[in-house]
């Protein structure tokens, strides 16, 4: 197939471009070893390949594709680094970002205390609305977060701590992975009164749920986003404190729901004070019914 | 409540972080970042669409390819180095290969224009861009590519946009194997020089 007199110089060209058959990559693979003008023509023309994808019109894709993403990669291992080629760059950034990742992690998503739930009046209130008007619920949450989110986006630089010590290492994301394993995980994306979009998956089977933030901008000064579940009205409509959302700053942020998940229960989400309450005190700023699709 | 919650508005901060560049985020990433990895998504994820898009035509499978290499940028970013070339290149190169290699697997070649290349780039320039930025590279890639033989910039488009091996091209253009190999290396060199591509 491939001709004898092959001179694999005559090929960067085409690897640039990803012409090359799977021999002749080889035979170019091999030529460069030993050649670094070989290799620095190639990498060259790769940077210029670039140029030609930069004249491309992107297409922003669709936000429930950067969700997936990054539920995924929060239980994806990395790459072991290659020994050989070390980057000077590699060995600060890790230092840099440890410390702060961890003690961010920490506070990212404390357990909830537990909690048993109160009653009053308030909280039967509170319940009521959920369940029953959460549309207009979630109106009313608008307007006021509007009066606290409206000041600051982009705030800050903290960012998402990594939920894994290094590379190589399995996270222990918990029932994230379980959830999206389920055969009969849903999911269902909804905005958020403030900005971004909240996307609730699910598995009635795990009985389990997460909740993906993308966008959520980060909650205000002594205050932390809630979850919680509101059970059906059939089996009482009990709410149930599920977690907080420390940390939270307009990225990605996920968080597995504490406790589990009851058939038809919602999720939603609050603005609390730090620590969290034992039953919502703040209009709900999501509210996500798990009912089958 | 609400007096509850106005009474914090004057703690926000303003501070905008600086914009970190692809390579210093795919670094991060490489540490297990998941923030960094979440702004490098934004910053190239319609690149690698678009990109990905032009040669599969099929939205739901390019979206699924788009998924593909971004995964995989969080897997391999530990091998990533950032001496070889920058971080738009890797990640843009690894959609394309897999672009690229999907193209070849559902083949059904014959589905694919052979006048792909040119048309299609054309055709881009037509459209109105989003913005300034991407009409002045569209500009610029133009512009180069104009400097190329008409041989060269077929190969070149076909290679690229297409997704084209050597073997279909000579099979299309009706010349030998080496021919096409000579035109795309030197329609490239010709390319990063008039571009002042450095590496």
């Amino acid at each position: 197939m491939t001709e004898r007199h092959d001179d694999p110089a005559l090929l960067t060209g085409s690897h640039a471009l990803d012409a090359l058959s799977d021999d002749e990559r080889a035979l170019l693979d091999s030529a460069l070893a030993t050649s670094p003008e070989l290799q620095a023509e190639t990498d060259s023309l790769r940077e210029t390949a670039l140029q030609l994808a930069y004249a491309v019109t992107p297409i922003e894709p669709p936000s429930s594709l950067k969700a997936s993403l990054m539920a995924q990669i929060a239980s994806t291992p990395q790459a072991a680094p290659v020994a050989s080629r070390s980057e000077p760059a590699a060995t600060t950034a890790p230092v840099a970002d440890a410390p702060v990742g961890d003690a961010g992690q920490e506070a990212r998503f404390a357990p909830a205390t537990d909690l048993t739930s109160a009653g009053g009046a308030a909280s039967e209130k509170a319940r009521r609305r959920w369940f029953q008007r959460p549309a207009a619920a979630l109106s009313a949450a608008a307007a006021v977060a509007v009066v606290f989110l409206g000041v600051g986006l982009g705030v800050g630089t903290s960012f998402t701590p990594s939920n894994e010590p290094g590379p190589g290492t399995t996270q222990a994301s918990g029932g994230l992975d379980r959830i999206y394993a389920a055969s009969d995980f849903q999911r269902s994306t909804a905005k958020v009164a403030g900005g971004g979009t909240a996307t609730v998956v699910w598995s009635n089977e795990v009985g389990k749920s997460a909740v993906i933030l993308d966008g959520v901008p980060a909650a205000p000064e002594g205050k932390t986003y809630e979850l919680w579940y509101i059970g059906s009205e059939g089996t009482g409509g009990k709410i149930n404190a599920a977690g907080l959302m420390d940390g939270v700053s307009s990225g990605v942020h996920s968080a597995v729901l504490n406790g589990s998940l009851s058939h038809g229960a919602t999720i939603g989400m609050t603005v609390e004070p730090a620590g969290g309450s034992d039953q919502p005190t703040t209009t709900p700023i999501m509210a996500v019914p798990t009912t089958s699709a | 409540m609400l007096a509850i919650v106005d009474s914090d508005t004057e703690s926000w901060s303003s501070t905008e972080p600086a914009q970190a560049s692809p390579d210093d985020l795919l670094t991060r990433v490489a540490s297990g970042d998941q923030a960094a990895f979440s702004d490098l998504y934004d910053v190239l994820s319609g690149r690698v669409l678009g990109l990905v898009t032009r040669l599969l035509r099929d939205r739901a499978q390019s979206e699924e390819v788009t998924q593909e290499v971004f995964l995989e940028v969080w897997q391999q970013a530990t091998r990533y180095d950032r001496k070889r070339g920058t971080a738009a290149s890797w990640i843009l190169t690894m959609a394309h290969r897999r672009a690229v290699d999907r193209v070849r697997a559902s083949q059904s070649s014959h589905d694919r224009d052979t006048k792909i290349g040119i048309r299609d780039f054309e055709a881009g320039f037509d459209q109105v861009s989003e913005s300034v930025e991407i009409r002045i590279e569209h500009e610029r890639v133009s512009r180069a590519l104009a400097k190329l033989t008409e041989f060269q910039r077929q190969a070149v488009q076909l290679a690229y946009y297409g997704g084209y091996s050597h073997s279909e091209m000579a099979d299309h253009l009706g010349v030998p194997i080496g021919t096409v190999k000579t035109r795309l290396r030197d329609g490239m060199i010709r390319l990063r020089d008039e571009m002042g591509v450095t590496s």
